[in-house]
């Protein structure tokens, strides 16, 4: 796990030595896509291999959007209350 | 919303190539996808030190809207926690794991399927997609029933990019200031939160 925040770490100090390097921050953001893309095909094609877990795509669905209702729901509520808290000294 | 088509796109493609028997077989090595990781999580880390813009808006404003997203990540928290006692094969560490991508799919989905399996990434990568088109979605009913601050607490991580112009168009140039303050205080911490949980 402390690979993640040393490749984050690593990756934030080169960002602040590129500042204003356009050309080379274009390319970066272009690899960002095209790692994310190869990355999200990689785990459809392990999902694709697993009975397992293609049997149960709908049920996981279901539970997703559920979770994501509720995630909305519960962040909805909580910024009521700093809104109630903090509204007014940041201009809302 | 294009964004999230091409997404859902390239996943259901990886599906249906994962389901053909001749596949070859350095696609199925898991350490492709770590290597792959690591390569995405510095490249991250390079855009958002790079963010020069960011940076300099979250340090002109008023410390205080830093409790916006300190009330989105408990709100979502208690929200899903809640949600998974509803669910019998979820553990509420998961359903917090999942919650904690406040809508930022790639990288939480992606992270949460090398520490945890691709059971609960596909779940992350569904529910944080879902966050984002329902803000999209829902941005004009939930400025005008529930406040400003709805539409910046649903879009979670996406309100810095892409669900900040609904929330500007609707909720004003005002909040999307602060939308985009939030997003990137949350979008900084999905990576840690969602480690830390798993």
């Amino acid at each position: 796990m402390w690979v993640i925040f040393v490749m984050l770490v690593l990756g934030t100090g080169v960002g602040y030595g590129l500042r204003g390097r356009r050309r080379w921050l274009v390319g970066v953001e272009w690899a960002t896509g095209a790692a994310v893309f190869a990355l999200l095909f990689l785990l459809g094609v392990s999902v694709g291999g697993n009975a397992q877990v293609m049997g149960a795509l709908a049920e996981l669905g279901t539970q997703a959007l559920g979770l994501s209702l509720a995630a909305m729901a519960g962040s909805i509520a909580a910024t009521r209350i700093v809104a109630r808290l903090i509204g007014r000294r940041v201009g809302l | 919303m294009k964004g999230s088509a091409a997404v859902l796109a390239v996943f259901a493609a990886g599906i249906l190539a994962g389901t053909q028997p001749h596949l070859p077989s350095f696609l199925s090595q898991p350490a492709l996808s770590l290597y792959a990781l690591y390569l995405l999580l510095f490249l991250v880390g390079v855009g958002m030190g790079a963010n020069q813009g960011a940076w300099e808006t979250v340090r002109r404003l008023n410390w205080r809207v830093l409790w916006v997203p300190a009330g989105i990540v408990v709100g979502t928290l208690a929200g899903v926690g809640l949600f998974s006692l509803l669910l019998p094969d979820m553990t509420l560490r998961q359903a917090l794991a999942v919650g904690a991508g406040f809508g930022y799919y790639s990288l939480s989905s992606i992270l949460i399927t090398q520490l945890h399996g691709e059971t609960l990434g596909v779940v992350a990568l569904l529910a944080n997609i879902l966050r984002e088109i329902g803000t999209l979605l829902l941005t004009p009913w939930l400025v005008q029933r529930w406040g400003k601050l709805a539409a910046v607490a649903a879009g979670g991580a996406t309100a810095m990019d892409t669900t900040l112009p609904v929330i500007a168009r609707y909720a004003g140039s005002d909040t999307a200031i602060i939308a985009f303050c939030s997003g990137v205080a949350l979008t900084l911490l999905v990576p840690f939160l969602v480690a830390f949980l798993l």
